[in-house]
């Protein structure tokens, strides 16, 4: 985090209020059954991509705080639009070698010379940027799929209630 | 008779560092005497040893940690000695291994606060027997160069009301000048030279002219008594003409013209002073009344080149408001400018150089989105000049903000700025090397990097561009054409200029990258 060296005392004092105000915004409802939301996880295979209460994929976010971190709507609007809520440093890259093959995942670390890439396994990938022949950057696009449509809102409750309950539904 | 002649030479070359030597840098070109090198502000390095061709074989030698983060310093270079500064901090290194020989600390009073800048040396300065220090409580203290301990300390301006030092003085034939900052804190900015050997003040030049004097009516009101014209980048000088190149700051508030209508002279301007007197010989203001904190403090580069068949003493400035400049360095005449960067806020030049700004770029209480950001186009880090390839290559950050405008009271010894800046999304910004013509600032060539560089360059006589990334790259370009060759993953972020000299004759590249100093060589 950079020195807020432009704030005034009065500056940091209004910042701290604000701060404090956010704690305020009263809580959504969690009406979904955790039960039949760890069943709908299990099929959708969200592990194979997520590590939820030590189990799964480290490839896509943790998730097993990501209900206290994210609202039950916003959940639910990234689950069913993943590529309308992609988190802020997120971005999806498709590094073609010298050889031709195609690396494509998300970018973990990236400099004027080097990119390094973790894929759906993930494995990692460092990659030399002048040997490179093509660097896509896939802004706005997720290897997530879209679940518009294949829950219904009870069972997304339910799913957000399963994540609420850090897998001790 | 040899050996006592050996000890003879290396005795009278240790520690004394005469004003000929460094106005004749080329004749020594293993040693860096001064911030740029030259007092040409070239930071161009004669040795060749390091070329193109085997750049690639370039490996580190030692390196130094620094006791804290974030070192901006360009060190000095001696005889095999090499001398680093820090937060009021001077070192003496070994440059065979890195090895301590001496350290000067004067610890920084515990109610000092930055305002607007980071606890930062940029280096220090030699004369004679002397290493020359700025501090940050705003001293300048003259140490014996073999032993670190002090000769004389003298206070240049008060910190109490926003005063500080971050440059590296410049020193010049029996003189040592020193600049200030405190450009957020509504100081009221001058250029200060000091005796040598005394400290005693030899003459001071206020950047923003009082009751009386020239310029004084392009303030509004009292609004000159707080109205910022720091110089907190280490100028050039030529001693041929006997006149320093100093670059002048913001105006103070930084983003609130309001309360100083005018063009607020001498902020954002160059200034060419006599170096006996302190005397104004000329100025040029790149940006009038400006609200954007596009302080002209740079290293002006002074080269001599024939405009239309005519041979001219010039000097370029690559601008933080993304115009470069060269302008005739005896009269302040303007030759040419042209963008070298994205920006949005004016036309283009007029034929005296001045800038035709578009309508309603000023910053607005809502915010107003402009390129480039308040760090402009480039900023502190030093651009280089080849002779070689005469090119001026500059480290050029690509970003834009959303500037907006507050109101504000000043408050002597806090921050007084008068609005700020939401800078653009990460991923919008980049950054260059770009090698531009020296006499038109068109540009030849272009190394893209992956983000807005707070680096300096550095070109050598090996063909070389050497220059440091945010994301801790240290590389070597081609400088005919850009071509990365060589580059290194330091670990941590590069805000400082990289320098060349010479252990035992053999060519030596250094750079800062936050808490480490490396030694790079073959």
């Amino acid at each position: 985090m950079p020195p807020a060296w432009f704030l005034t005392e009065d500056d940091l004092g209004n910042v701290a209020a604000y701060v404090r105000s956010l704690g305020k915004i009263a809580p959504e409802p969690l009406p979904g059954n955790a039960a039949h939301g760890a069943v709908i996880f299990a099929k959708a295979g969200c592990a194979n991509c997520h590590i939820f209460a030590g189990a799964g994929v480290g490839f896509g976010p943790d998730l097993t705080k990501i209900a206290v971190q994210r609202s039950p709507s916003h959940l639910k609007a990234a689950i069913r639009k993943p590529n309308e809520n992609l988190p802020e440093e997120f971005l999806l890259v498709a590094a073609t070698t010298a050889s031709g093959d195609t690396i494509e995942g998300i970018r973990v670390n990236e400099d004027t010379f080097s990119i390094q890439i973790k894929d759906a396994t993930g494995r990692f990938h460092s990659l030399r940027k002048p040997d490179l022949k093509d660097l896509q950057k896939l802004r706005g696009q997720t290897p997530m799929p879209a679940y518009n449509g294949t829950f219904s809102d009870s069972e997304l409750d339910d799913l957000i209630a399963y994540l609420a309950s850090r897998g001790k539904p | 008779m040899k050996v006592v002649l050996a000890l003879f030479l290396c005795a009278s070359a240790f520690g004394q560092v005469s004003f000929d030597r460094i106005a004749n840098a080329d004749k020594e070109p293993g040693n860096w005497l001064t911030y740029s090198r030259n007092y040409q502000g070239h930071r161009f390095s004669p040795l060749d040893q390091i070329t193109t061709e085997n750049v690639k074989r370039l490996r580190v030698k030692w390196a130094y940690q620094f006791p804290d983060s974030t070192n901006e310093v360009s060190p000095i270079v001696i005889d095999n000695i090499m001398y680093v500064t820090g937060p009021n901090s001077a070192t003496a290194l070994d440059a065979h291994t890195g090895r301590i020989l001496w350290s000067w600390k004067r610890p920084l009073p515990p109610n000092f606060r930055s305002i607007g800048f980071g606890h930062v040396s940029r280096g220090p300065a030699v004369l004679d027997d002397k290493l020359y220090v700025a501090t940050l409580d705003c001293y300048l203290v003259a140490l014996d160069i073999k032993s670190g301990v002090e000769r004389w300390s003298s206070q240049v301006a008060d910190y109490k009301v926003g005063y500080s030092m971050t440059l590296a003085p410049l020193a010049i034939r029996g003189k040592i000048m020193v600049g200030v900052s405190g450009g957020e804190a509504g100081v009221r900015g001058f250029v200060d030279a000091y005796d040598a050997n005394t400290g005693k003040q030899a003459w001071r030049f206020w950047t923003v002219p009082g009751p009386g004097e020239p310029g004084h009516d392009s303030w509004q009101g009292d609004s000159w008594k707080t109205g910022g014209g720091p110089t907190w980048v280490t100028g050039s000088y030529d001693p041929d003409l006997n006149l320093v190149y100093w670059g002048v700051g913001n105006p103070s508030p930084d983003w609130n013209g309001d309360p100083r209508r005018g063009d607020n002279l001498y902020t954002c301007s160059l200034l060419a002073l006599d170096a006996d007197t302190g005397h104004l010989r000329w100025y040029f203001q790149f940006t009038p009344h400006d609200t954007h904190d596009w302080d002209s403090t740079h290293v002006p580069i002074l080269f001599d080149a024939k405009i239309q068949d005519r041979p001219r003493k010039l000097v370029a400035v690559a601008n933080r408001n993304a115009f470069y400049y060269v302008l005739d360095r005896v009269t302040g005449e303007f030759i040419a400018g042209r963008p070298y960067a994205k920006q949005t806020w004016a036309k283009g030049l007029d034929p005296k150089g001045q800038p035709i700004s578009i309508e309603g770029t000023e910053t607005t209480e809502k915010g107003t989105l402009l390129y480039p950001n308040a760090n402009g186009a480039t900023v502190w880090f030093s651009p280089s000049y080849s002779p070689q390839t005469g090119l001026v290559y500059v480290a050029v950050r690509e970003i834009g903000a959303l500037y907006f405008k507050r109101d504000m009271e000043y408050k002597a010894g806090t921050f007084y700025a008068g609005g700020g800046e939401n800078e653009l999304p990460v991923d919008d910004a980049w950054g260059a090397i770009r090698g531009l013509d020296a006499t038109t600032g068109a540009m030849r060539w272009e190394f893209k990097l992956h983000s807005p560089p707070w680096a300096g360059v550095l070109s050598t006589a090996g063909g070389l561009v050497f220059s440091g990334s945010d994301e801790g790259n240290f590389y070597a370009l081609d400088a005919r054409n850009g071509q990365a060759l060589w580059d290194f993953q330091t670990g941590g972020a590069i805000e400082a200029n990289p320098i060349a000299f010479a252990v035992d004759g053999e060519q030596r590249i250094a750079i800062s990258a936050d808490r480490v100093l490396y030694i790079f060589g073959l």
